[in-house]
């Protein structure tokens, strides 16, 4: 690990830097070459959409990053490793993206760009919500490399070949990271931690600030959702469709938890994850008409199915299919992704060419990440990217210093009459 | 005794949310459409930013700032969010019914949907005067009966004043909120602020033991001192002002908008007041499983506990 990793780190932001050398040009150089006029335009834009940029960047590092912290000794693996699996994925989407679209030519580098690079990243962690906690920092580089070039492949297909509509990107990142996820953590399946880890659970505070990151992806998805849709009305429509389906999933996602829990009772997976369902699933038909109704209603059947795939499916998923899906990103963004797509395909009903592509780009997209999620899993198995070992799983210390005295949770209040701290074994 | 384990509000959480979301799903279907003008793009993305500033504030301010609790942390956060929600939706029937009267569709525009945020805003100002002490399904019925009162009390402000002189004393909670427009130089606005911190930590310290002896109400998120008395401050601070202004230019106009002033902040109380008694009395009735004394301020009343230990 320790050579390892820095190797392939420096390694990749080298050959990062040799591409964006080879490739990447400002935007300016190509608008200078006509009148000033055009320039101006050019920067307007730029700064117009620049809080959109930052909206969907926070939701990327703050928000992906703090979901992920729910678990009581991988607080620091989660954030830190989505940091640097952004940073890594935002460069090379910017490359592989605009590579893809360009044929090959210099890359102009815009606001644009830099979102949908942001797009890119989010797939990765998405994925990554499905490994977490089993795979080592050096393994998710590698996945970041493949899936992004995996991600960008499907959507030029969707996108650019069947002209489908994918706004939000339920089907092209939300359920394509998913089940990517999915079926990497299913190559990866570790039959010694089948009846569970000891680490691989919550504590109190873990849980709250796991809803630190919920709260900032609840309040930015309008951004996330409206960031690359055409401006004025759809954009505007995107926002206010993406805001109400978001409002109705909260309702629906309580009051389901409510149900299926003993006593009554909330969970707080339930709360974190499924509030959200409604961001994911209006993506594909968010700057469409649906009218405000229409994004409650899917806002609503997204929080009622989020919240019985995490107390049904996932406990079969991991028993009968052998993948086991720590962050449960199936139900927050594979569920509902395939729900966005169906809404997509029913909201175009009067228009059957359009129909039959959207129902095209919600296969391909779920069968390129499978088939990439298999080979990306295939690849990271090869025992030499230093994956820990079956009890080091869920586990900081593996990866990172940790401090010495560590407050324990339990364990501290429990044995408070000592006055003392017991000292981390 | 009764028995010792929280009341179970499985049967009506549920129901309720679940009825509530569909009535709001057909009241929406019926009664609001898509703002029939659309800005360009610059102007919608500035209102964005202004109604997302808002939602900031409502979900992650609000939420965090009640959270300090030792153990009501996450019904603190979560039930924020549950509240802010629902509020928006029914603020956006409520202000549509009391503009217009659904004579027509209500037109969803981003400015509308922060005056709603801001409406739901004064039921999480409330939220933390009862944090601890009520079930989801009470701070249900609260959001609707206080945005609906809260609306009320918008609509009347905007008939008689016909200005933007509105929920300071209900929302704004900063003392600047009302008087904004009519301060002219900076240092005023920040003798006002230290008044109004000096409040705060002044109520704060003592009327507490006062409200909780005398009255026998208990404030949680001590809500009076952070939102009551700045609110007031900033309401009296307004009528000081306008009284400045009257006696330099002796406008009779300028004194009937003063009394009219001193009606509307009166209001303003007594609006909060009344209905705040009428909704603290619906939900003191036994139907709504309200948790018992010695389950307050405790998350495990309402939230599951993967692996439950003693304090966490």
């Amino acid at each position: 690990m320790r050579f390892k990793f820095p190797l392939v780190a420096l390694g990749l932001e080298i050959a990062m830097i040799v591409l964006f050398g080879l490739f990447v040009r400002y935007e300016e150089d190509q608008s200078s070459q006509h009148f000033n006029a055009s320039k101006g335009a050019n920067v307007d834009k730029f700064i117009e959409l620049y809080p959109l940029f930052q909206d969907v960047h926070v939701m990327i590092f703050v928000g992906f990053g703090f979901l992920m912290t729910f678990l009581k000794k991988y607080g620091f693996s989660s954030v830190g490793i989505n940091l640097c699996i952004a940073a890594l994925g935002l460069q090379w989407g910017t490359i592989a993206q605009g590579l893809i679209h360009g044929h090959g030519q210099a890359i102009p580098i815009g606001i644009k760009n830099m979102i949908n690079a942001d797009f890119s990243t989010a797939a990765v962690l998405i994925s990554f919500g499905a490994v977490l906690g089993k795979t080592s920092p050096l393994q998710m580089l590698i996945m970041a490399i493949f899936e992004i070039a995996v991600f960008v492949g499907n959507e030029y297909v969707v996108v650019d070949l069947f002209r489908a509509s994918d706004v939000g990107a339920s089907m092209t990142i939300h359920a394509f990271g998913a089940y990517f996820g999915l079926a990497v953590a299913g190559v990866l399946y570790r039959s010694g931690l089948r009846e569970g880890h000891d680490n691989d659970e919550s504590v109190y505070h873990s849980d709250l600030f796991a809803m630190i990151g919920t709260l900032f992806l609840w309040m930015f998805w309008p951004s996330f959702n409206s960031a690359i849709a055409d401006p004025g009305e759809k954009q505007y429509r995107a926002i206010v469709n993406t805001y109400f389906s978001l409002a109705a999933s909260v309702l629906t996602s309580y009051a389901l938890s409510s149900l299926v829990e003993h006593r009554g009772k909330l969970d707080m997976v339930h709360i974190q994850n499924a509030t959200l369902a409604g961001g994911v699933a209006v993506g594909t038909c968010a700057d469409m008409e649906i009218d405000p109704y229409g994004a409650m209603i899917i806002g609503s059947i997204s929080g009622i199915i989020s919240v019985l795939g995490f107390k049904f499916l996932t406990p079969l998923i991991a028993r009968k299919l052998r993948i086991h899906d720590t962050c449960g990103v199936h139900n927050l963004h594979g569920l509902p992704g395939l729900i966005g797509g169906i809404a997509g395909i029913v909201v175009l009903a009067n228009d059957p060419s359009k129909r039959i592509m959207q129902g095209y780009a919600l296969g391909t997209s779920i069968l390129s990440a499978i088939v990439g999620g298999l080979i990306t899993g295939l690849i990271l198995k090869i025992p030499i990217w230093g994956q820990p070992s079956d009890q080091d799983c869920y586990d900081d210390s593996v990866y990172w210093e940790v401090p010495r005295w560590r407050e324990h949770d339990h364990y501290f209040h429990e044995r408070e009459h000592l006055s003392q701290l017991e000292p981390e074994v | 005794m009764g028995s010792k384990y929280p009341r179970s509000v499985r049967g009506c959480l549920p129901l309720f949310a679940l009825a509530l979301e569909t009535a709001l799903i057909l009241s929406f279907f019926f009664f609001t459409s898509y703002s029939g003008s659309i800005p360009d793009q610059r102007d919608l993305l500035e209102a964005y930013r202004g109604f997302q500033d808002v939602t900031v504030m409502a979900a992650l301010g609000f939420g965090f700032l009640n959270s300090s609790l030792r153990r009501h942390g996450w019904s603190s956060v979560a039930f924020t969010l549950f509240l802010l929600a629902l509020g928006v939706q029914w603020a956006i029937l409520v202000d549509g019914f009391l503009s217009h009267f659904f004579r027509e569709h209500v037109a969803l525009t981003l400015s509308s949907l922060q005056i709603a945020t801001m409406s739901a805003m004064s039921t999480l100002i409330s939220a933390g005067a009862v944090l601890g002490k009520a079930n989801l399904v009470q701070l249900m019925l609260m959001a609707l009966m206080e945005v609906t009162a809260f609306g009320t009390l918008r609509m009347v402000n905007n008939l008689v004043l016909a200005t933007h002189i509105h929920n300071a004393v209900l929302a704004g909670g900063v003392a600047v909120g009302i008087p904004g427009h009519m301060i002219l130089s900076p240092w005023v606005a920040m003798v006002l602020g230290l008044l109004a911190g000096l409040f705060s930590i002044g109520g704060a310290k003592c009327l507490p033991v006062c409200l909780n002896r005398v009255l026998g109400i208990h404030d949680t998120g001590s809500v009076h001192s952070t939102f009551g008395l700045p609110g007031l401050l900033g309401g009296i601070t307004n009528l000081i002002l306008m009284m400045h202004w009257v006696d330099w230019t002796k406008n009779s106009m300028l004194t009937y908008q003063l009394l009219i002033y001193t009606g509307v902040l009166s209001l303003a109380v007594a609006m909060g007041l009344v209905s705040g008694l009428l909704t603290g009395w619906l939900l003191a009735l036994k139907i709504w499983k309200a948790p018992h004394a010695a389950k307050y301020f405790d998350d495990q009343a309402f939230w599951k506990f993967p692996h439950l230990t003693v304090g966490y």
